[in-house]
């Protein structure tokens, strides 16, 4: 297949093959760096951060992936207010003046369609850090690449989604991914008024994938390989008392936990609020950690591909 | 060789996370598996009785040979691997301490020259001296502490953590006796005097210590004390990347079995330890905190057993062991498909090369199509007859499994193991 410009959503990245590339590279990415062997493949190109929504984890894991590299850093933190978007400058004129200092950008924004818009006009490769309740496409590559190394990438899974179906955008970019494995079986578990939204059901079931939709966790505990759980965003809500009512409807402790199989894993994007008690965290089913340490070594691959 | 172009096994099927009723395609041109899905009454073995798993994977092993051949009298690669197939094991990896030990690169490639004989797949360990430096290629690596069998040893934590300071972010796999503590102890009466308890756990300590701060891929090899097993319990819940191996000898014999006339025959390193020792094993290898069964298959000549050397050989009985821990202690198919196939599947799949699928440990399309099937119903009486290693003795000889292996299928190629 040709090689990608940009990445802006998960669709782009259901070639079997390129994901099997970038495993590989991210795995080999991991063995180096353990062993303090990593080549500076990188060495004198520059990405950009350009986050308009704050997000620390996901830009330092950018970042800390283009310095291992071996490549530079420039950080644009609160875009939104400290930069000239504040002065009325379009994204659009951001993004041909920061692609002639950088060679890559990676670009968080409020609104959805907001990287598609930018790859458009972008000369450089632009990578999508999250548009709104859109796509956050690394972080579903990252999710998938722990799946498969934790649970070996199997047919038949059985993965549980839990929370904000609604805004989490994460459950959003991985759903496309998820349908590439045969048999897979996926259970919706969201209140009420966070479903998944229509557009997305209908996507499971032109691809003839098995779902169930329940507002409750009990029926897939026992069944689960992967237990997804989403943050309920506050940021999403117009008010906080509707925040409050629905916040904590689904909380992972280690009575739960221990009734999960002995093999499945327990998933989060990470910052978690409630949804998983601190005490599952010494669970060896609890993966969210190394979920997080593997989208460093997924981002590192993704640049590599993109740059050298 | 039959012509089909395909096998097929139907039957009880178990992987480490789902048992059911089903059937098995094997291609036998790429020897992996192709299809899963169900019976449909044509299978081409029979397999009542039975239950299929994911081929066995014995992660200790010394075959003996090495280029200089001189240990070849104890066993070679070839004899090793039928005692391999006879055990219902599909896999093995074996240890580093020849007498030309495959310390680097070049001695490593001239060692995996000679497991081309074996017909079960050979993962090398290559080993760690004092002396030594990480290999180019991406291999697993071996670190005996205190003196053993062989050269490849330390003589205090200060040599060991000089030498694994070069390996960091590798995946080592230790052998935990503390050299000083088995200096201080080497004129007491027994075997098991000599090398304490105490010896394994300060050695776990400074090993779990070393995997940390080295950001090691750790394995404790074949794990004896049960004091030293809360330690690697809290290393894990740290998150440290360590797992650990039990030999059938030590989940199956204690000390307080030992008599005379066995003394001998059932001396090996790190010893037997106590009863609750053994207890503590396998309730361990039960619940996950031990990950592999792993032999440590040392085969020594019956006229050096007589003499004292420390070893015993165990492929030939890694299946029917197996039986034994579904019938005497509970172990479900789904256990035993963990710590047999499963898990050590995970532990080589980095190391395997091209031509081997997704691997060993499952039973899905895309993994390697080698099978142990064991049959629950009929026992296997060890005797000194039927044993394939070359050294030609059992540990459990006189002692009945209740269930054997009836085959293995190696790449789809069928051997009827009894």
């Amino acid at each position: 297949m040709q090689k990608l410009k940009h990445i802006i959503s998960t669709t782009q990245l259901l070639n079997r093959k390129l994901q099997e590339h970038l495993f590989v590279s991210a795995a080999q990415m991991e063995r180096d760096d353990a062993q303090r062997t990593l080549s500076r493949p990188l060495s004198g190109r520059i990405l950009a951060t350009i986050f308009y929504e704050p997000s620390t984890r996901t830009r330092l894991s950018f970042e800390a992936a283009m310095q291992k590299l071996g490549g530079g850093v420039l950080t644009a933190e609160n875009a939104r207010d400290s930069s000239s978007a504040a002065k009325g400058e379009s994204i659009a004129d951001a993004i041909r003046v920061i692609s002639g200092y950088a060679d890559v950008i990676a670009l968080r924004h409020y609104e959805e369609g907001a990287a598609k818009a930018a790859a458009k006009i972008s000369p450089v490769p632009l990578i999508n850090a999250g548009d709104g309740i859109g796509e956050h496409p690394t972080q579903a590559l990252a999710d998938i690449y722990t799946i498969e190394k934790e649970l070996g990438g199997r047919d038949g899974l059985r993965v549980a989604l839990v929370g904000d179906l609604l805004y989490g955008r994460t459950i959003h970019s991985l759903l496309p991914l998820l349908c590439l494995y045969p048999g897979v079986q996926i259970d919706l578990v969201s209140p009420a008024q966070l479903r998944l939204p229509a557009k997305y059901i209908q996507h499971l079931e032109r691809q003839g994938v098995h779902f169930r939709e329940s507002d409750k966790l009990g029926a897939s505990i026992k069944s689960a390989d992967v237990i997804y759980i989403t943050r309920v965003q506050k940021e999403r809500f117009a008010s906080p008392q509707e925040y409050e009512a629905i916040k904590d409807v689904y909380v992972i402790d280690s009575k739960i936990a221990d009734k999960l199989k002995k093999h499945a894993i327990i998933m989060h994007a990470l910052p978690r609020v409630n949804e998983i008690a601190p005490e599952v965290d010494s669970n060896s089913r609890a993966a969210y950690f190394r979920q997080a340490k593997n989208a460093l070594y997924i981002r590192m691959a993704l640049l590599n591909y993109l740059l050298a | 060789m039959s012509l089909a172009k395909k096998l097929r096994v139907e039957g009880r099927i178990a992987n480490y996370d789902r048992e059911f009723e089903g059937a098995i395609e094997i291609d036998t041109a790429t020897g992996l598996i192709e299809y899963v899905g169900p019976i449909e009454g044509r299978s081409d073995l029979p397999t009542d009785g039975c239950i299929i798993f994911p081929g066995f994977g014995d992660l200790h092993i010394h075959a003996r040979e090495d280029v200089s051949g001189s240990q070849c009298y104890k066993e070679d690669f070839v004899t090793n691997s039928n005692a391999a197939i006879h055990g219902g094991v599909v896999h093995v990896a074996d240890m580093p301490n020849n007498p030309v030990a495959p310390i680097d690169d070049e001695k490593y490639a001239a060692k995996e020259l000679l497991t081309q004989k074996s017909a079960v797949h050979v993962t090398l360990y290559a080993g760690i001296g004092p002396q030594t430096q990480p290999l180019k290629r991406h291999v697993p690596y071996k670190a005996f502490m205190g003196p053993s069998v062989g050269d490849l040893f330390f003589r205090s934590q200060e040599q060991l953590e000089t030498a694994i300071a070069n390996y960091r972010g590798r995946n080592v796999s230790f052998h935990c006796e503390d050299p000083e503590i088995l200096e201080a102890n080497k004129n007491a009466p027994t075997h098991e005097q000599r090398r304490p308890a105490s010896a394994e756990i300060t050695a776990t300590e400074f090993a779990l210590y070393l995997i940390e701060k080295y950001e090691l891929i750790g394995k404790l090899c074949h794990y004896s004390t049960g004091d030293g097993l809360k330690k690697i319990s809290a290393a894990k819940a740290r998150g440290l990347r360590v797992t650990c191996e039990a030999t059938p000898h030590h989940l199956f014999f204690d000390d307080s079995m030992l008599t005379e006339q066995n003394r001998l025959w059932l001396q090996m390193n790190p010893p037997l330890r106590g009863p609750k020792d053994r207890i503590a094993l396998i309730a361990a290898l039960k619940n996950g905190l031990v990950d592999y069964i792993a032999t440590d298959h040392a085969p020594h000549t019956i006229e050096e057993k007589l003499k004292g050397i420390s070893g015993v050989p165990l492929l030939d009985t890694y299946g029917s062991f197996a039986t034994w821990l579904m019938t005497e202690h509970n172990f479900t198919a789904r256990d035993i498909a963990r710590v047999c196939a499963y898990n050590p599947g995970l532990f080589v799949r980095e190391f395997l090369p091209a031509g081997l699928g997704k691997g060993f440990g499952l039973i899905e399309p895309g993994y390697a199509g080698s099978l142990t099937i064991l049959d629950l119903n009929t026992p296997y009486a060890v005797t000194r007859e039927s044993v394939r290693t070359k050294c030609a003795w059992s540990p459990f000889e006189g002692y009945t499994f209740p269930g054997s292996v009836r085959y293995t299928v190696l790449n789809g190629n069928v051997h009827q193991a009894s």
